[in-house]
């Protein structure tokens, strides 16, 4: 939060808490349900909403992915883990939200959906990146398509959705708890057919360790596919300076990402994920050389050094000059 | 047609009749330097349909995620051979298709919207079935399968 007024600039659904349930000590599921008589759009599997909790003159900005069925339309549920470096958003909807609550969300968006040429969708999730995956399985399910799911939690009490997952996929889900030595290694991936697609959730490490092992066993890219909550934390950040087309200078602080250092200097940046995923905060560049952190960009794109997603990337040289 | 080695793969699969053999030789030569496991599969004069549903469409679906294949067949069946490999589940990041030999192409007549095949080579044709004469093209299009004919002469 940065105590400036934030005005909300896409079109937004008022909903209220109507439930809220924990899965395990660290993680709560909380039901939203309209606060007017509307249906709530249905969604395809591995959607999420970005919710906006007023906070005196501000908001609390979060996206979540959607864990409830995709196609009903009574309420949302989303799953949210407290997290150990809460800058606010989880720590607030843990300790200070309760039924009955309202709070405005968007309507679902997708950048992490199925891939429809698959023959089988082998899942992979550690900790909370379940949360994806219950929408995905859902929608499979109702299509009748092949899938598997493979699950990395401490144990059994640690497991979010543990009931959930043993009543509606046993027989598709292959569960490991590292408390009963059952670790999830990157070993399956050798074994699946052509025509599968893998799907990777989890902290940076499980993701890139699967993505490596996908990568190095040949898999195509366009079969692997991943979601972070997160972006990805350069090993050693570094200020710099930035030039836009009026002149003005501004400096970024390292512990700043370039896109919050725009913002606060009133420029009207878009952005949507802020993870370096979707593209929306791209951005031109004439001068510079970039430290790329997305997962957007070409390999051809990044190398022009040209083009910037101010979210998650940083300079690598000293200075940047923006075409904005 | 150019073929390239696409590196880092855990096994390829070369699917070719007799005439293909030399296409594929250079990227055979790569893959044993590479020390990568190959497999070798013929097509003999059986219908693309056939060798799918028999030998080669087993072994096909049987590989696992991270096999690479080429395959170098005369034109008219490496179209037909495309769509079943497809099928089974490749996608266009894990197989190269090279055809050789007399090539024949599609031809849109802009006039009556007629479809007319041809030689490759051939610049100018007749529609079959409003004969106008045809200049063909470079416009191709992936929805007919067929390169634009335009007038040739007004």
């Amino acid at each position: 939060m940065n105590g400036e007024t934030v005005m909300i600039k896409e079109k937004t659904i008022p909903v209220m808490i109507k439930e809220i349930d924990e899965e395990t000590p660290q993680i709560k599921r909380f039901t939203l349900a309209p606060v007017d008589d509307i249906k709530l759009p249905l969604f395809s599997g591995g959607s999420h909403i970005i919710t906006y909790i007023e906070v005196e003159n501000d908001f609390i900005i979060r996206p979540y992915s959607l864990t409830s069925h995709p196609f009903q339309s009574a309420s949302y549920q989303i799953a949210i883990r407290l997290s150990d470096t809460s800058k606010g958003g989880s720590l607030f909807w843990h300790q200070q939200l309760k039924i009955g609550d309202k709070l405005r969300i968007s309507y679902p968006k997708n950048y992490f959906p199925l891939s429809h040429r698959a023959k089988h969708h082998v899942f992979y999730a550690a900790g909370i990146g379940i949360t994806p995956f219950l929408t995905m399985m859902a929608e499979l399910r109702v299509n009748g398509i092949s899938f598997e799911l493979h699950y990395a939690a401490k144990s059994e009490e640690l497991c979010a959705f543990y009931s959930y997952i043993q009543e509606n996929y046993k027989d598709q889900s292959h569960l490991y708890f590292s408390t009963q030595q059952s670790r999830l290694s990157t070993e399956s991936l050798q074994h699946h057919l052509i025509g599968t697609h893998v799907y990777f959730c989890g902290p940076e490490s499980f993701i890139s360790t699967f993505t490596d092992t996908a990568q190095q066993l040949g898999y195509p890219s366009s079969s692997i596919h991943i979601e972070r909550f997160a972006p990805v934390q350069p090993k050693h950040l570094t200020s710099f300076e930035v030039k836009i087309k009026n002149g003005t200078s501004i400096h970024v602080l390292k512990e700043k990402s370039l896109l919050d250092a725009l913002l606060e200097k009133g420029i009207k940046a878009s952005y949507s994920c802020k993870v370096g995923r979707c593209g929306t905060c791209e951005l031109k560049v004439a001068e510079g050389k970039i430290d790329h952190y997305d997962s957007f960009l070409t390999e051809e794109q990044r190398n022009t050094h040209k083009i910037i997603l101010p979210c998650v990337s940083r300079a690598k040289s000293d200075r940047l000059v923006l075409e904005i | 047609m150019k073929v390239h080695f696409e590196k880092g793969k855990r096994k390829y699969i070369f699917i070719t009749a007799k005439d293909g053999i030399p296409i594929l030789k250079p990227i055979i030569d790569q893959v044993k330097e590479e020390k990568v496991p190959f497999e070798m599969l013929f097509v003999d004069k059986r219908t693309v349909q056939e060798i799918i549903a028999t030998d080669i469409g087993q072994c096909l679906n049987q590989q696992k995620m991270g096999t690479y294949l080429y395959v170098a067949l005369p034109w008219a069946g490496l179209k037909s051979m495309n769509a079943l490999i497809e099928k089974i589940g490749y996608s266009s990041e894990e197989a190269q298709y090279i055809g050789y030999g007399p090539r024949k192409i599609n031809v849109f007549c802009c006039r009556c919207h007629g479809i007319t095949e041809t030689n490759e080579d051939d610049a100018e044709i007749e529609c079959k079935q409003c004969h106008l004469e045809l200049s063909i093209s470079d416009h191709y299009s992936s929805l007919r399968d067929a390169y634009l004919g335009y007038v040739a002469t007004l």
